[in-house]
């Protein structure tokens, strides 16, 4: 995907999933990723793809559509932006956030960090420990005596 | 950043289907994720997790921020409500702060309080509304609950704290020194009736404390890092007329203030160049036999607020300007060349403000006009440019328009 024949306000970056999908992007769009931003100082070829290695490109797709719309900075309003995140977030099954949090988290875009840990956090929150382990699928691996031990321990944490 | 939290989302149906989710979501992540993620829950919730899985049980002491929170409760004499929550919440925070292992800490919020304190005791000439009792507050004394405060501020990295705490015994109690030279702290919230008496001598740029005597009643912060200042201290009524000696406040980069007390003898605060947002509410005078002018005190705290774009003034404040002779009032006022939002309020419902007015002076100084508020039952009509709302409250919602100087014209006497 060569950059066609302009001389646009913004220069093009490619980024390359970890499963070869290849990806154009403005490049203020990507730079909001701490991680290129520091690949792209080291690069001397800017034309050639930048590895995302641990990201696939179905969760890289996810992670460009949340850094363009953060990258135009005019259109939109504070609490429209902030009702745009929460759509944004609410439409991604569990494996999607999953991967998204590890990829933000690489990646290093503290806006969506932030935004998908506290989405997670909202998940636990006032959730009790067997809801809790069946939304997430946490194995629990306490034995029961244990298990009654830590809630012995710390009795507030447990009231209602 | 808030997520809904309903829960008929595609991950819980997801969840019923067990083909496809059959992974962890939760504990597969990396320390670091995890440890974030229960940072933002309140420790409560943090906490409960530990019995989820070994993991979260291991993860759970390097948390990053610190939520402690045991509201709603009363115990209070009359009405108690969930008393026996209480020795649990204190050995609860114990066991937290012995176990705890993060080497930082940008977050400690402690909340200890009964709900409704706030508007019950409240005292106007000599009339007490009766509500909650000193008696209801809870009992927590030091070395415990100094132990408690000063912890966050032995870490690296504190960013907010966040204090309301309100005990049945203050006595001697004071709030750890290190609180007001710590210099990550960016938010800064108290509500506490432990004494905050503090002396500090500047060699340079070494701060010093010293514990000084009981009479002596000097708050002193100072801080570059700060951005979010709220500083709320409660006088019981025997306390009511018990004014500060001296406040400093010293903190150059600060956005927001909220300052409510008594009036102190003397104010020293630097200009405040980023000052976004202040609200100054004075809930009682000095003492008539004390010999300062009241009015100069009043215009030593709010000169320096100069740059605000939102100034809220209560209670006495606002009273007290009303008295002071118009010109010198315009002459001791300051340009408030950023003012777009002016909002002031009297002394809860028993203050009923009177009709009042705006001014705005020609062009001088500042192009951008030069603002005076003076407010008081002159003769002077409230304008309908200038004055948006007014509630039968006791309060008025000021918004001044960008064309300052076009209502102002209309307003000098």
């Amino acid at each position: 995907m060569a950059s066609t024949s302009t001389s646009t306000l913004s220069r093009k970056l490619i980024l390359k999933s970890s499963d070869g999908e290849k990806f154009e992007v403005d490049e203020n769009v990507a730079m909001q990723s701490q991680t290129i931003k520091h690949m792209i100082e080291d690069l001397d070829d800017i034309n050639s793809p930048i590895p995302v290695s641990i990201v696939t490109g179905t969760i890289l797709s996810k992670v460009i559509e949340y850094c363009k719309k953060h990258a135009t900075e005019d259109s939109d309003s504070d609490e429209q932006l902030k009702q745009w995140d929460k759509e944004y977030a609410n439409n991604m099954d569990l494996n999607t956030l999953y991967y998204l949090l590890l990829a933000a988290n690489y990646m290093e875009i503290k806006g969506l960090l932030e935004l998908i840990t506290q989405c997670v956090a909202d998940m636990i929150k006032g959730k009790s420990p067997e809801e809790i382990r069946a939304h997430f699928n946490i194995k629990n691996d306490f034995t029961p005596q244990e298990e009654a031990n830590i809630r012995n321990e710390n009795p507030w944490a447990f009231e209602n | 950043m808030q997520c809904n939290t309903t829960y008929t989302t595609v991950w819980d149906v997801q969840n019923h289907n067990v083909s496809q989710v059959l992974v962890d979501r939760l504990t597969s992540l990396p320390d670091e994720l995890l440890i974030r993620i229960l940072s933002l829950l309140p420790t409560k919730d943090a906490a409960a997790t530990s019995v989820l899985s070994r993991r979260l049980r291991r993860v759970f002491p390097l948390l990053t921020s610190l939520d402690l929170d045991i509201s709603p409760i009363s115990l209070c004499l009359e009405h108690p409500y969930a008393i026996e929550r209480f020795p649990t919440f204190v050995s609860f925070v114990d066991t937290l702060l012995q176990a705890h292992q993060s080497q930082y800490l940008t977050k400690f919020r402690l909340h200890v309080n009964t709900a409704d304190f706030d508007t019950t005791y409240f005292k106007y000439n000599g009339c007490t509304v009766i509500g909650c009792k000193q008696g209801c507050l809870p009992h927590l004394k030091s070395p415990g609950l100094y132990t408690w405060i000063s912890y966050p501020l032995n870490l690296c990295g504190l960013r907010e704290l966040d204090l309301r705490i309100l005990v049945r015994e203050p006595g001697d109690s004071q709030l750890p020194p290190a609180i007001f030279t710590c210099e990550t702290l960016e938010t800064l919230k108290l509500e506490v009736n432990l004494g905050l008496d503090q002396v500090f001598t500047m060699p340079s740029y070494h701060l010093t404390f010293k514990p000084c005597t009981n009479h002596v009643n000097i708050t002193a912060i100072t801080s570059t890092s700060l951005r979010r200042l709220c500083l709320i201290m409660i006088k019981w009524p025997d306390f009511q007329e018990d004014n500060s000696d001296f406040v400093l406040i010293n903190t150059p980069n600060l956005e927001l203030l909220e300052y409510r007390d008594n009036l102190a003898k003397c104010y020293s605060i630097p200009a405040m160049h980023c000052l976004v947002k202040a609200v100054l509410r004075i809930e009682s005078l000095l003492k008539f036999e004390e010999s300062v002018p009241m009015i100069e005190v009043m215009l030593s705290l709010v000169r320096p607020l100069s740059y605000a774009q939102h100034l809220s003034l209560c209670s006495f404040i606002v009273q007290e300007f009303d008295y002071v002779d118009e010109k010198v009032l315009k002459d001791q006022l300051p340009v408030f060349p950023n003012l777009t939002h002016l909002e002031l309020g009297g002394g809860g419902t028993h203050y009923v403000l009177q009709c009042r007015t705006l001014y705005v002076s020609p062009q001088k100084s500042s192009d951008k006009g030069i603002l005076w508020i003076r407010t008081g039952s002159r003769n002077d009509p409230v304008s309908p440019e200038t004055c948006i709302s007014f509630g039968g409250t006791g309060h008025m919602l000021i918004t001044i328009s960008n064309s300052k100087s076009d209502v102002s014209r209309e307003h000098i006497e």
